[in-house]
């Protein structure tokens, strides 16, 4: 059996149906949920191919230890584990291996029965390298969800059940006193959107452009960490070694300069565009199609085609 | 009380990655330097510095690992212990929290270490939280931002839904983002009274640890360089023939059908 974490404050709906795919493929899934699924999870879970759904009361921003208390619990002696690679996940995932004496392997963004037990594929180094490595089957990995690539999944009919448990979290784990609600904002989410369009200190602070377009070809906007420090871009929206990964069709970068730090969020992505008054910006080096010029002027003159080869709507 | 930060020796992430016969990265290779990211965690920790108190920056890797400490020493730590042991070669990231943890247990008076989110290298971020577990303390990870009030910490943290407070007793772990604020560089004044600071090298022995088992858990067994993307199709901006390349290409893979 392989069990899988869901429902992590970080990670997203779809991601955990891309991890429960990805653990499918290794052995028998059972996924443990923070709240009881209604019949159209079940039914999405089922379709990705989990086997059984064991749950029990679990808030997404609660602290992390009853998580690791409820998998510990889950899992026998030679069952793997599977969490999401992102903050919490890879919190718990590390807390748990721990507490149970395994191998913890992170970032994998593929994993595969073979080996010792398991193989799995991560990058490392701002995503220079690529790496392989064993590990025996009861190990807990964390996967990356961007860009992986998901084999079909069979359909199964999951078994639902409630773990019972003591999961009162230990008097030293942190407690969440105030939360400022982000609004969600239109758009696909940046890490599932087919195209990303970015800003960087290039924008000199004007995003606008890059959300008209953005907005009018349903792209996701993204940012350069300059842009995030220097408050033009909220920090949710940095893409790269300290922000989010992304995998779109297409990555257009407006203004940005091509630092290894930000190139290790994006180079998953098919395509990449790069819109830069320097010819000898390292974007240039890490792209498809390179466009030296202003990207005000880029921008402008794309918003301005796709509006007029659109219908116009009142 | 003793605030411990806990910094990493990386390769140069400007410079090119080495990896020995055994696939670890070769640490002798360049000439290295303190973890970005790390710089965060050395600030943060000084200016959490209550009365009377010390911030010792606390690392494990090779005898050049001295470097990071250093550097630490020059942002305004008062101390140094580099842990180094040729058992230590290629260690994982649980052994590393279980030397880190017991350097801090050899402090004595500690009750907060600081962090940063991740190293530059490695990357994975769990040490922090290792750490505090091994020590059966608190950890508030990725933080914003850091106060001390009392006998708690209260930290900020920015999650991808809302920016939430989070409130801990000490003794804790702390991990702090790049988004805590810019790390101060060190004056010259700073960098020649760091040379006074004392610095203690010491061993697994001498933190009551044994060497590090070596039972099969996860083995490397290739690692490649990734491959450059192919030279770009390079377009200079004139008369909108920018803007028709990159509608082009997003037609061409239908990413333009704007009321999909
Ligand atoms: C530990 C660590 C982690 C980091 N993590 C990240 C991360 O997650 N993400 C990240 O992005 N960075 C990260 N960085 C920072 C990174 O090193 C770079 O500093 C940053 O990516 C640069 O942002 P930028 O490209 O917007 O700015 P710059 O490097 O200043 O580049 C701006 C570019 O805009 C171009 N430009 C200017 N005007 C125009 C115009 N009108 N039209 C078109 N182009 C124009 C310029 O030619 C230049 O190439 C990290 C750094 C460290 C040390």
């Amino acid at each position: 059996m392989i069990a899988v974490l869901l429902d992590q404050l970080d990670s997203t709906a779809e991601a955990d149906l891309i991890l429960v795919r990805l653990a499918a493929a290794v052995d028998e899934v059972t996924c443990l949920l923070g709240s009881a699924p209604d019949r159209d999870r079940v039914a999405a879970l089922g379709a990705a191919g989990a086997s059984h759904l064991a749950w029990a009361d679990l808030a997404p921003d609660g602290p992390s230890g009853p998580w690791v208390a409820a998998l510990a619990a889950l899992v026998g002696p030679d069952d793997a584990v599977l969490a999401p690679s992102t903050r919490a996940g890879n919190e718990v995932a590390a807390r748990l291996a721990l507490r149970l004496g395994r191998p913890l392997s992170v970032g994998a963004d593929s994993i595969a029965v073979g080996g010792p037990g398991l193989v799995v594929t991560s990058t490392a180094f701002t995503a220079t390298w690529h790496l392989t490595t064993e590990l025996p089957k009861a190990s807990v990995v964390t996967a990356v969800s961007a860009g992986v690539q998901v084999p079909p999944p069979t359909p199964r009919t999951p078994g639902v059940r409630r773990l019972e448990l003591d999961l009162t979290p230990a008097p030293h784990e942190p407690v969440v006193v105030a939360a400022a609600p982000k609004a969600a904002g239109a758009g696909p989410r940046l890490t599932e959107a087919a195209v990303v369009v970015s800003g960087g200190r290039g924008t000199d602070g004007d995003f606008s452009l890059i959300e008209e377009f953005a907005g009018l070809i349903g792209a996701a906007v993204g940012s350069s960490r300059v842009a995030v420090d220097q408050g033009w871009a909220s920090p949710e929206r940095q893409v790269g070694q300290t922000g989010v990964s992304v995998a779109p069709e297409v990555y257009i970068a407006a203004g940005i300069s091509g630092a290894v730090q930000h190139l290790a969020g994006m180079v998953a992505a098919k395509q990449v565009v790069a819109i830069n008054t320097d010819p000898d910006a390292p974007i240039f080096r890490a792209c498809d199609l390179g466009i030296v010029g202003d990207l005000h002027t880029v921008l402008a003159d794309a918003v301005a085609a796709v509006r007029k080869a659109q219908p116009v709507h009142c | 009380m003793t605030i411990v930060v806990c910094v990493k020796h990386v390769p140069d992430p400007a410079d090119p990655v080495v990896l020995a016969a055994d696939l670890r990265v070769d640490r002798e290779a360049g000439a290295g330097t303190l973890s970005g990211l790390d710089e965060y965690a050395v600030d943060q920790a000084v200016r959490l510095r209550r009365a009377r108190e010390r911030v010792v920056a606390v690392t494990m890797g090779p005898r050049g690992a001295r470097a990071a400490v250093t550097r630490a020493l020059q942002m305004g730590a008062d101390e140094g212990i580099v842990v180094s042991d040729e058992a230590l070669a290629g260690a994982d990231v649980l052994t590393t929290a279980a030397v880190l943890a017991a350097a801090v247990r050899s402090v004595g008076d500690a009750d907060l270490v600081v962090c940063g989110m991740s190293s530059t290298d490695g990357g994975s971020g769990v040490v922090p939280v290792l750490v505090a577990d091994l020590l059966g303390w608190a950890c508030a990870g990725h933080a914003a931002a850091v106060e001390l009030d009392g006998g708690r910490v209260t930290i900020q943290r920015d999650d991808p839904d809302a920016r939430r407070t989070l409130v801990a007793p000490l003794p804790a772990v702390v991990s702090v983002t790049d988004l805590s604020g810019e790390p101060t560089y060190p004056s010259f004044k700073a960098i020649l009274a760091a040379r006074r600071r004392p610095v203690r090298e010491v061993g697994l022995s001498e933190l009551g640890l044994g060497t590090p088992s070596t039972a099969p858990g996860t083995r490397t067994v290739s690692a490649v360089e990734a491959d450059p993307r192919p030279p770009a199709r390079i377009v200079t901006d004139s008369d909108g023939s920018g803007a028709a390349a990159l509608l082009e290409l997003l037609a061409g893979r239908s990413l333009l059908e704007v009321d999909r």
